[in-house]
């Protein structure tokens, strides 16, 4: 380099190591795994969702949280939200293979004693903070095709411990609708207070409707 | 003594007197607001008059119990008028709850419960964030604090 | 991608790091051999040691034989160069966190992503940049400064080198997003939600980077008090030797808490029995980290200043104002700087007491300061005629922004500010005033001055130069400008997202940042614009060959 190169030499020699930390750095795994499927679906449902920091509403009533979806097998689930409290909000779905919910478990029953937040390799954010925006009213649409029968976890990130629900994908269902909400709870109060024994009795309600969907399905 | 010497004695002066006025202040200020700064948490120095609310910081959002055993997630309701004692922990990691137009400032750290005590003056809406990195979503920990009259 | 494409995707692109890396190998192995056959011509058995001998106080221009050489200057200017390398890739990734946050929601890359840009910007600008450069200039000014007798560390130098870098790199690729706090119940959690799933690698990295600073500490500071020429008393000495005198020694004395601390993190992974049982608290790693972490910022700036007592001296002709208090509010600062640590950890419940103790310490620290920056005024006050070259813009740039910057960390110190402004882009503002003022401004001066001895004899195009320092200035000025006053308002840092009412600071903090980034590039283009040219100046500069009249201008009366 004693030669009238050197600083091309070294000009280039920083481009390129600039331009390989960044590459490296930009393609960073960001979690993730359950890529949506492209093939064709059968069925089409809407659910429309309100996006409150105290629980998912189901079609906008503040009654009805955290409702649990049952879906036939190749139906493609279009999620309308709305922001309904200006808190930031996002929609992902986990799925914990057939029949077992243990991210449901550890979401929703132990986070009490130790909450973590598990994002294995099998989730997908459907909706980002950015889509749904905070501004209080604004509707936004998200879908994703469900083909694989079990049981699916749907949240918010931000509030897993509150906003949490199940999307149950059955194929073998006689049901002439594909879309069914199995249960809703009844909250008290006004939005973003939920009472702690309530909201309790919630998770078992949720627990045994569980069960009774498992039962069904076997 | 040559004028070097003097002139630099004279600016150490200037300067050691303005610390010392700005050091006084700040004395006097931490004297008269001990209950205002962060304090490991012990319920006998929580003032007299002041509502104990209990706050949780987890990875990625604040959540707000009540004296009468209510909660709320990333809002915090408050009467203007009224003293409060947060008491702060966190579940996970360290955690540090800002509320910037109160000067409120405390760190949640698990194991280390902290109190800090504040007076909402005015009738409002007003914005809380954790300060403290606490991983992917530390950005989107923050909320409002809702001041009622 | 099916698996055989990636497959062979993955051996051609093996086949050529193999091949590349041959390369490398056989070019080091031959060189070597002719360098030892040449010594052992000469009567040498060693012939490192032939050639330290053989290069021994003469110029040494940028080539590819300081990887070959291990002579003190050969490992400056590994240093000094690598430490631009790690400045370029660092402020890279901080042009593109700015660029990121133009909307209040992540929109550009994920906040994963954000959170792993953000470790990298911290650590690599701090260990790989600013530590790096102020060795890099000790190791390359000091010899010819101090007209060292001998210099036969150059083993455990060119050892002390590799293990840093080989720290940075590992650190690159452990993608560890735990900033650069490393508190523990979050760098624990392998994660990519938490702090990375590699972190582990990140912790042995900052190991390696720690055991090679210290070496080369241990190295430099042999080097100022044992191997300088007899002529040269300690109170003869440049201003800019024992800057580094104090730097190191505070490097020294505070890097084992977190050495040994890291240490401990590292077992936690496996067993959790330090900082995360029910009887013990993270906290205790915070108080260990700070206590190096509070150091290792004055880190950044005292070597520079020393570099600034010097560059003023030779532009403006004159003898530093006083320099006993200059040397001495260096040494204050040192010493003060060990006390304050506590200040980062006001809120975090330490009791009414040590809150008290570290704002009223704080206070202190502003006195050594403030003499600082009178001494240095007090330099140009007295010169009768100031020569404004580029070096000379960047010095006088860095008082002003070490001004400002400093009132608003005096500021901080106050406990009812810091309630408020601890946490948010006000601190960001502050350090971001001095670091990229004072730490990128006077490396960049010195890179200047240095530039005829790095290539040989070429003069720099004083027009882009001039550009160079204008866009830095300006830049800086407005992206720390708007942080300050953002953070004020409660606009907290170290986010991929923000309120919405804070966009405004955010954006014309954004068009600051990259600013900033677009004078970086003059920069890289005058470099190798003028190389391209001629040598039409002698190598030899004013910053190091000038013994004669050293004691008259640099030290003492």
């Amino acid at each position: 380099m004693a030669s009238n190169k050197g600083g091309v030499t070294f000009a280039l020699i920083i481009v390129l190591l600039v331009s390989v930390a960044f590459g490296y750095i930009l393609t960073s795994p960001t979690g993730g795994g359950l890529q949506p499927s492209k093939n064709p679906t059968k069925y089409t449902q809407y659910v429309n969702l309100g996006a409150d920091a105290a629980g998912w509403e189901y079609n906008y009533n503040t009654s009805l949280r955290n409702p649990v979806l049952n879906v036939v097998s190749g139906t493609k689930v279009v999620f309308n939200i709305t922001e309904m409290d200006g808190a930031p909000h996002n929609l992902y779905i986990a799925y914990d293979g057939k029949y077992t919910s243990s991210l449901f478990q550890q979401l929703v029953v132990d986070q009490k004693s130790s909450p973590k937040k598990i994002e294995g390799s099998t989730n997908y954010q459907i909706l980002s903070t950015a889509q749904i925006t905070q501004t209080i009213g604004h509707k936004t649409q998200g879908n994703y095709p469900f083909f694989k029968d079990g049981i699916y976890t749907y949240w918010c990130s931000i509030h897993y411990a509150t906003m949490v629900g199940l999307l149950i994908v059955n194929s073998t269902s006689s049901t002439s609708t594909s879309f069914v909400a199995l249960h809703a709870y009844h909250g008290e109060g006004p939005s973003h207070v939920y009472n702690q024994s309530t909201y309790s009795t919630h998770i078992s309600n949720v627990l045994v409707t569980l069960e009774r969907a498992i039962k069904t399905v076997e | 003594m040559n004028s070097k010497v003097k002139h630099e004695l004279i600016y150490s002066l200037v300067v050691i007197a303005i610390l010392l006025a700005v050091a006084v202040v700040n004395i006097n200020y931490i004297d008269g607001h001990k209950a205002n700064i962060a304090q490991p948490e012990n319920n006998s120095t929580v003032p007299a008059n002041s509502t104990i609310i209990h706050v949780t910081g987890y990875q990625w959002a604040w959540s707000f119990t009540y004296a009468n055993g209510t909660t709320s997630t990333d809002k915090l309701y408050v009467q203007a008028g009224h003293n409060y004692t947060l008491q702060v922990q966190s579940k996970d990691v360290i955690h540090d709850l800002l509320i910037p137009s109160l000067g409120l400032q405390v760190y949640a750290v698990p194991g280390h419960p902290n109190q800090v005590s504040f007076e909402p003056m005015k009738k409002g809406s007003y914005i809380f964030e954790c300060v403290e990195y606490c991983g992917q979503d530390h950005y989107l920990m923050r909320g409002y604090m809702e001041v009622s009259s | 991608m099916s698996t055989t494409e990636l497959l062979i995707l993955a051996s051609v692109i093996g086949s050529l790091v193999a091949i590349l890396v041959f390369a490398i190998y056989y070019l080091a192995v031959s060189k070597s051999e002719s360098m030892s056959l040449t010594a052992k011509e000469e009567g040498y058995t060693d012939s490192n040691a032939y050639w330290r001998e053989q290069l021994y106080g003469k110029p040494r221009p940028l080539s590819w034989s300081i990887f070959s050489y291990d002579d003190a200057k050969s490992i400056g200017l590994r240093y000094i160069f690598t430490s631009i390398l790690f400045l370029f890739i660092a402020g890279a990734f901080g042009v593109m966190m700015r660029v990121s946050l133009f909307d209040p929601n992540p929109v550009i890359i994920q906040p994963i992503i954000y959170n792993i840009l953000m470790t990298q910007h911290a650590t690599l600008m701090i260990y790989m940049f600013a530590i790096g450069a102020a060795l890099g200039f000790g190791y390359y000014l000091l010899p010819t400064q101090l007209r060292l007798k001998r210099d036969n560390m150059g083993h455990w130098s060119s050892v002390a080198y590799w293990l840093w870098v080989l720290g940075g790199t590992l650190f690159v690729i452990s993608r560890s997003s735990m900033r650069w706090y490393l508190y523990p119940p979050l760098s624990l959690q392998l994660l990519p939600t938490g702090a990375g799933t590699y972190n582990w690698l990140a912790i042995i990295a900052m190991e390696l980077i720690f055991i090679g600073v210290t070496m080369a500490a241990v190295i430099v500071l042999k080097v100022i008090f044992i191997d300088r020429a007899d002529d040269i008393p300690l109170s003869k000495m440049p201003v800019f030797a024992w800057a580094i005198v104090f730097t190191l020694i505070m490097l020294l004395s505070s890097d084992e808490p977190l050495m040994v601390g890291l240490g401990m993190l590292f077992y936690d992974f496996f067993n959790p029995v330090f900082f995360t049982t029910s009887t013990s608290t993270p906290l205790t790693f915070a108080v260990l980290f700070w206590f190096w972490g509070h150091p290792i910022v004055y880190i950044a700036v005292i070597p520079y200043f020393g570099l600034m007592y010097d560059i003023i001296t030779r532009f403006s002709k004159t003898p530093v104002y006083s320099y006993f208090s200059g040397v001495f509010s260096l040494g204050l600062l040192m010493i003060l700087s060990e006390l304050v640590w506590g200040h980062h950890l006001l809120n975090s419940g330490l009791g009414i007491d040590w809150v008290l103790f570290f704002t009223t310490a704080s206070f202190i620290v502003v006195i050594p300061s403030a003499l600082t920056v009178f001494n240095m005024i007090g330099t140009l006050w007295k010169a009768e005629k100031i020569r404004l070259t580029t070096p000379m813009l960047f010095v006088i740039n860095a008082i002003l922004d070490f001004i400002v910057g400093g009132v608003l960390g005096v500021m901080l110190a106050n406990q009812s500010v810091n309630e408020v402004a601890h946490g948010t882009y006000f601190v960001t503002g502050h350090f971001h005033f001095i670091f990229v003022g004072l730490t990128l401004g006077v490396t960049m001066a010195t890179f200047y001055l240095l530039y005829p001895t790095f290539s040989n004899g070429r003069v720099y195009d004083e027009r882009l130069a001039k550009w160079h320092f204008y866009i830095t200035a300006f830049g800086s000025m407005l992206m720390s400008v708007s942080w300050a006053i953002g953070g004020y308002l409660g606009m907290p840092r170290a986010v991929a997202g923000y309120f919405a009412q804070f966009q405004v600071y955010q954006d014309s903090a954004i068009i600051g940042g990259v600013i900033i980034g677009i004078g970086q590039l003059v920069f890289l283009y005058n470099i190798a614009k003028s190389w391209l040219a001629h040598p039409t100046t002698d190598p030899y500069n004013i910053l190091e060959y000038r013994t004669e009249t050293n004691q008259e201008i640099g030290g003492g009366e």
